[in-house]
């Protein structure tokens, strides 16, 4: 199971909301945010008749995707491992067991910043048996064809951030991710682009993540000392509603302000553009030299390094890469940062000594 | 042509707008003005191969030493970047063309940015690989640069 970190408030310090949402999991509850009609985790705030979501053929009744999961779990049939993806389809009639496309695996939510993921076997069944008819069946009784988002004030209170019609979204799953897409129609041909709504792994761009705090090729060493602050003015999550960034919150459970939110990412955003950048000018440098004076150590590195560095960039620029990839683009970053350092200070020497 | 480079850049400004929608319109921008003037570059190799053009040359760069990483990096950005700069930014934000390309070209991820990326960059090194043997055996010349009209030499 990943790790939750999102939860610094306890259960009693919010008792208006333990009747509504305390389903018998810690956590997720105590969110600041949650989206109503998701197929990732069902919950109505203003309507919550405590129906099943899903009632297995011996009777079995589960009242949210992540009881259902941890079932699952008790009976070995998810595993860790990634399969395929899966993707809700609204023009596709909506909800319903026609709706999926693809194969593989379907990921399930513990809570908004962990996931599981159900083995191939199981998840096969789901795209032509009855669970989508059933996920269809317990969201239309609630709110038909609406998604809506909420915040959790302070008093326990809820406040509805964002609803549309459910022909506007999308859900789609990357490699470890899962986004909700808002994708306004155009004139019921096709959506006009999208944003991300929810995601089962937002980057916490305010955090500095380990690519941008490495982020040092060549010119990048101002924006390594730059990072590094960032990173020590840390920030535990941020959060996206409608578009917006709310709050961000320090790591002892209190609130920043919108405007540190929004510095910070904006600051992190600069780094990962400064390394994609600067690596993809170091393949440039090294391709140049290598068609002018032929293949040194030199101009070898300074093309694949840079290459890789500049691809690793902008994955994490375009996609919000989360697990193995998130990890390989780390380790491309740091490399591509020692190795932008250390080529830099070598000319740098080569230039005072002389050589 | 067209429609296929505005789903490019479709594709980034969405891929970039699902981490950061406050500034993914900059974000995508100098993104794709980056990697399109290194496919500059590219072309620019292969016209000079054939004889058509010199490489381009218009800043001459010598900061720390002719031939290090930083000189590199400045003269590709002020000779290549710049124009390509000028021009993504007609494409990006003249009468807000970006919101334009977002309806006329709609895409879900940054896929496909991504692989642009990635084939740009290895397009741009198989180039260079292949005019670098061509040269060796004789069959094109070495490459020639037009003569700077400014150079940028601090030590």
């Amino acid at each position: 199971m990943g790790q939750k970190y999102m939860h610094t408030v306890p259960h009693t310090a919010m008792p208006a909301m333990q009747p509504r949402f305390d389903c018998g999991h810690t956590g997720h509850e105590m969110l600041c945010g949650f989206g109503l009609n998701t197929p990732l985790r069902y919950a109505d705030p203003s309507g919550w008749q405590n129906q099943p979501v899903i009632t297995l053929p011996g009777g079995l009744s589960f009242y949210t995707l992540e009881g259902y999961h941890a079932y699952l779990r008790s009976l070995g049939h998810e595993t860790p491992a990634f399969a395929g993806s899966y993707r809700y389809g609204p023009f596709q009639n909506g909800f319903g067991p026609g709706q999926f496309s693809g194969s593989g695996s379907l990921y399930a939510y513990d809570d908004y910043s962990t996931y599981d993921v159900v083995s191939n076997t199981f998840g096969n069944e789901r795209w032509n048996g009855s669970f989508a008819g059933q996920v269809q069946s317990a969201y239309s009784n609630q709110q038909p064809n609406t998604y809506a988002q909420y915040e959790v004030n302070n008093d326990g209170s809820l406040n509805k951030t964002f609803e549309t019609s459910m022909d506007n979204i999308q859900i789609v799953s990357s490699q470890n991710n899962i986004n909700i897409y808002y994708t306004p129609l155009i004139a019921g041909n096709g959506p006009s682009g999208g944003s991300v709504l929810l995601s089962s792994h937002p980057v916490a761009s305010g955090q500095g993540d380990g690519f941008s705090s490495s982020s040092v090729s060549g010119t990048g060493v101002l924006l390594q000392i730059a990072d590094n602050v960032n990173t020590l003015y840390k920030h535990d999550t941020y959060r996206q509603t409608n578009g917006k960034i709310a709050s961000i919150r320090k790591p002892n459970g209190q609130l920043r302000t919108s405007q540190q939110a929004q510095r910070a990412i904006r600051g992190s955003r600069l780094l990962k553009l400064g390394s994609f950048a600067s690596n993809g000018f170091m393949a440039y440098n090294g391709v140049s030299s290598y068609a002018e004076n032929g293949l040194t150590l030199r101009n070898g590195s300074d093309m694949v390094i840079g290459t890789l560095g500049t691809i690793a960039a902008g994955i994490v620029l375009f996609s919000n890469p989360v697990g193995w990839v998130a990890t390989a683009c780390i380790v491309v970053g740091a490399g591509s940062a020692i190795y932008g350092t250390a080529t830099v200070g070598y000319d740098i020497y080569d230039e005072i000594s002389g050589d | 042509m067209k429609n296929f480079y505005y789903s490019i850049i479709s594709s980034s400004l969405v891929g970039a707008k699902s981490s950061d929608p406050n500034s993914y319109k900059t974000t995508s921008y100098v993104a794709v003005s980056i990697i399109t003037c290194l496919n500059f570059f590219t072309i620019n190799m292969l016209l000079n191969a054939g004889g058509i053009c010199d490489i381009l040359n218009i800043v001459e760069v010598d900061i720390i030493s002719k031939k290090s990483l930083i000189s590199g990096q400045v003269h590709g950005l002020l000779n290549f970047g710049v124009i390509s700069l000028l021009i993504h930014y007609f494409i990006f934000f003249y009468k807000k063309n970006y919101e334009a390309i977002l309806k006329k070209s709609p895409q879900k991820n940054g896929t496909l940015m991504i692989y642009y990326i990635a084939i740009s960059l290895v397009v741009m090194i198989i180039t260079g690989v292949l005019l670098r043997w061509l040269s060796n055996i004789g069959v094109v010349e070495d490459f020639t640069y037009m003569k700077p009209l400014w150079v940028l030499k601090l030590f």
